[in-house]
């Protein structure tokens, strides 16, 4: 019993790996927040340009000597614009014009990755480093998790009017195109806070996939929320202890233990929807 | 007519959607409150162009629509118009509640954040007992049958207290019951001043509660008080000759009287 | 520089056996992706490109593991990626793109993992930036062979697979059985998003799967000249990427990528009907 009670208790022993726990849940609930207006939204294709497009703005940024995440949300952001460009002006349809502008974005961030010597740091940036991460990185990630937060009290509830309704919205003297502009760079600043965690690769998965459990688990906003901000954080500390007792990496076992605790929610709603016909 | 009387008027008013011919061209007519008006087309005619354009959705390429005198961006700060639209168009699987819905039409009126007051919460509240939805408040919106979704989203336009209420096809797939109930607090609104404008197939209603009618087949065919516009030549002209209707007078149609109810498409 | 000294320069890539390999083999692998890109533009597919390319990666790290060849793998889960979105779309209320989301980034998570596990065995640069220079002859033979499958199986299929892309129902009265031709594009869009991944990386493979077909429509109203152009113009950028990669020193998929994007924004411009600049001649003349 000893040696398995201890074999658990071993990872919180280490600094780092509290420090890394505390980070991946704070980033993870940063994301899932917003996560049920990407869903709602139907933007999965655009969560994933502009989690992939933020590249090309962090090495400029580095490259100039700007901070990382002012950079990362100008082309994170900037992809989505131009492919709106693309898709009013020209004769391709919104997905294909998504398509092309951020992989347009996200070849010039590897070509300046592969122009940039030492790249050490910017592989962090691709795969997320939770266990090393820098003092640095944490601050901007906790800064920009805090401004996505403060962005969600203050917008949340014409967020959720615009996804729902646009057409009440406008009525109502909102401006849905303004309230989608915030939402595009909320996604974009989600995503820098998600770099810190899971990476550029893995982004969009911690942007949608709590979303969807608490979509499946809760029929009102205000609990889906809470449901999703649960399940990421849960996630979180669950997969970095994973990661450590396989040694495997880190992102991609939150993405998994998100993805267990979505399939215990569909598996539990079909069962419910069996035992209860509508 | 009183100046402080709720209006609608349509100058001319042309939009084209990009690419292809107008969807409605040259267009004038002008309502004032109170009253209940009909917008009558086939499928295409260019009815919810001519919605979107009271709206302020989309801009004409020529011709201008003052709601109340002023410009449709007012309209929009002032939350002078209501909107309810068709059933088909709200996404149901959505996670708000029946209240949430309601509230939805006063969120144009709260404050920084959109944090509901007393006063609105008693909005809502009297709305939905309006609608006869009081028992469903806490529902999510899926898990109402067709006419009770109607209702809520005619208790939302009721909360959001405008004095025009334009409603998209509220008829469709809503029982006998439903449609008495919808039709009866038109009329109240009508009776306190209210302007409202329904765009619907179902003309044997029409003369039943309505006071006027629009006729649109991309361009204006008629428009009037029932006598005059809501005529067999006009509906021939609006339908392109598929509806034989008796309507001799403006009158209430009998009851069971087998008016066709229209599928134009 | 002379003029002999310049061609000495610029043949100076196809001296090496490994550039004539990385050029040629980009050729068969952008040729192949153009044409199933013109599909996928039409019927809206992009998401779901992108999604195949992310769910191959756990087959071909599991495939490389076990030493089968890595085509076998990536079409098993890519398949099996295309079955876990249906099954989450007819079991719960989410949206399709919702669906396509869960599942990819749960296969890519997958794949991942396994990769960090054990990575002796694949670099995870390998599988997320591609790595042309490097392909083995092995390797090649499976692109030539994916690519050879695939042009075969479209030159027999192309008008059904048309017919079911403008309109499902007419096929479907018809007797065209729906099912298995989506199935069949399905399966083909997992070969060339294997075929891809070895060329510019899983991240970039949704480039190869739609920006070639969204150019070609900009320039032809008819979809057997899309079937044309879309391979000449995606193998050529493709071809020309690799090259330009050798006197660039930068990374081969980003090279080809922002080739094929160049192309895109040029044809934008100065496509003679649906371009930037015969729009606005035509608002001016009217």
């Amino acid at each position: 019993m000893t040696p398995l009670l201890d074999a658990l208790i071993e990872p919180f022993r280490h600094a780092f790996m509290l420090r890394a726990m505390g980070v991946g849940a704070f980033v993870c609930a940063v994301c899932a927040a917003l996560s049920p207006f990407v869903v709602l939204k139907r933007w999965s294709l655009v969560g994933d340009a502009v989690s992939h497009a933020v590249l090309p703005g962090i090495i400029g940024a580095y490259l100039v000597g700007l901070p990382m995440a002012l950079g990362a949300v100008a082309t994170g952001t900037g992809s989505v614009l131009a492919a709106g460009a693309i898709d009013r002006r020209a004769r391709v349809k919104p997905d294909a014009a998504l398509g092309i502008a951020f992989t347009g974005f996200t070849a010039v961030g590897l070509i300046l990755l592969s122009k940039v010597p030492s790249d050490i740091h910017f592989m962090h940036v691709i795969f997320g480093n939770l266990l090393g991460v820098e003092t640095e990185d944490l601050v901007q990630a906790v800064a920009v998790g805090c401004a996505v937060l403060a962005g969600l009290v203050v917008f949340g509830r014409d967020l959720v009017l615009v996804c729902f309704d646009p057409a009440q919205a406008r009525i109502v003297g909102l401006r849905p195109d303004r309230l989608e502009m915030l939402l595009l760079l909320l996604v974009a600043m989600t995503a820098v806070a998600a770099l810190q965690a899971v990476g550029v690769v893995l982004a969009l998965a911690a942007m949608i996939i709590p979303g969807c459990t608490g979509l499946l688990a809760a029929k009102r906003f205000g609990r889906v929320v809470a449901v999703s901000v649960g399940a990421a954080t849960l996630s979180a500390v669950i997969g970095t202890l994973a990661s450590f007792w396989l040694d495997g990496a880190t992102g991609p076992c939150i993405v998994l233990a998100q993805a267990a605790l979505f399939g215990l929610a569909a598996a539990l709603r079909a069962r419910r929807g069996r035992s209860r016909p509508a | 007519m009183a100046s402080d009387s709720p209006s609608i008027r349509v100058d001319g008013v042309t939009v084209a959607y990009r690419g292809s011919a107008p969807a409605i061209e040259g267009v004038t007519f002008a309502l004032h409150g109170p009253t209940i008006c009909a917008l009558l087309g086939m499928n295409g005619s260019g009815k919810s162009t001519l919605f979107k354009a009271v709206m302020g959705f989309v801009r004409p390429q020529a011709g201008r629509v003052a709601i109340d005198g002023r410009d449709v961006a007012w309209a929009q700060r002032a939350n002078a118009i209501a909107y309810v639209p068709q059933t088909e168009e709200v996404d149901w699987t959505f996670p708000v509640s029946v209240r949430d819905v309601v509230t939805m039409g006063r969120q144009g009126r709260m404050g920084f954040l959109r944090i509901p007051s007393a006063t609105d919460r008693r909005i809502v509240a009297d709305s939905l007992a309006r609608v006869g939805m009081a028992g469903f408040a806490e529902r999510q919106i899926g898990e109402l049958s067709g006419g009770q979704k109607k209702r809520v989203f005619l208790a939302r336009a009721l909360a959001q207290e405008a004095r025009i209420v334009l409603l998209d096809e509220p008829f469709t797939g809503v029982d006998l019951r439903t449609e008495a109930a919808i039709t009866d607090i038109l009329r109240s609104l009508r009776d306190a001043g209210g302007l409202i404008l329904v765009s619907t197939h179902n003309l044997a209603s029409v003369p039943d509660f309505c006071d006027e009618a629009i006729l649109v087949n991309r361009r204006l065919v008629a428009a009037g008080p029932l006598a005059t516009a809501f005529t067999p030549a006009h509906l021939d002209r609006a339908f392109g000759g598929t509806v034989r209707i008796a309507t001799g007078s403006a009158g209430p149609a009998e009851p069971g009287a087998a008016l066709p109810a229209l599928a134009a498409s | 520089m002379s003029g002999g000294e310049f061609l000495d320069l610029a043949l100076s890539p196809f001296t090496y056996g490994y550039m004539r390999n990385a050029i040629f083999g980009a050729g068969v692998v952008g040729a192949m992706c153009a044409v199933l890109s013109c599909f996928v533009t039409l019927r809206g597919w992009a998401l779901l490109g992108d999604a195949l390319s992310h769910a191959v990666v756990p087959g071909v790290a599991l495939a490389y593991l076990a030493g089968l060849p890595f085509i076998a793998g990536a079409f098993a889960a890519g398949l099996l990626a295309v079955v876990g979105i249906g099954v989450v779309e007819r079991s719960t209320t989410l949206k399709g793109d919702a669906a396509i989301g869960v599942v990819f980034s749960t296969f890519l998570a997958a794949g991942l993992l396994l990769v960090s596990l054990y990575p002796s065995n694949l670099r995870l640069t390998t599988i997320l930036f591609g790595n042309l220079l490097g392909i083995s002859d092995e390797d090649l033979v499976q692109v030539y062979a994916a690519g050879g499958i695939c042009l075969g199986v479209l030159l027999l299929f192309w008008k059904d697979l048309l017919l079911l892309s403008f309109d499902p129902a007419h096929a479907r009265t018809i007797g065209l059985r729906v099912r298995a031709l989506n199935f069949l594009l399905l399966a083909l869009l997992s070969l060339a998003a294997v075929s891809a991944l070895q060329a510019v990386g899983a991240i970039l493979v949704v480039a190869m799967l739609v920006t070639p077909g969204a150019t070609a429509y900009l320039l032809t109203d008819s979809f057997r000249r899309m079937l044309v152009i879309a391979p000449v113009l995606g193998g050529a950028a493709t071809m020309l990427g690799a090259y330009a990669s050798f006197f660039l020193d930068a990374s081969v998929g980003g090279c080809i990528v922002l080739l094929q994007t160049a192309v895109f924004l040029v044809c934008w411009l100065f496509a003679p009907k649906h371009g930037l600049l015969a729009g606005r001649r035509r608002e001016a003349a009217a």
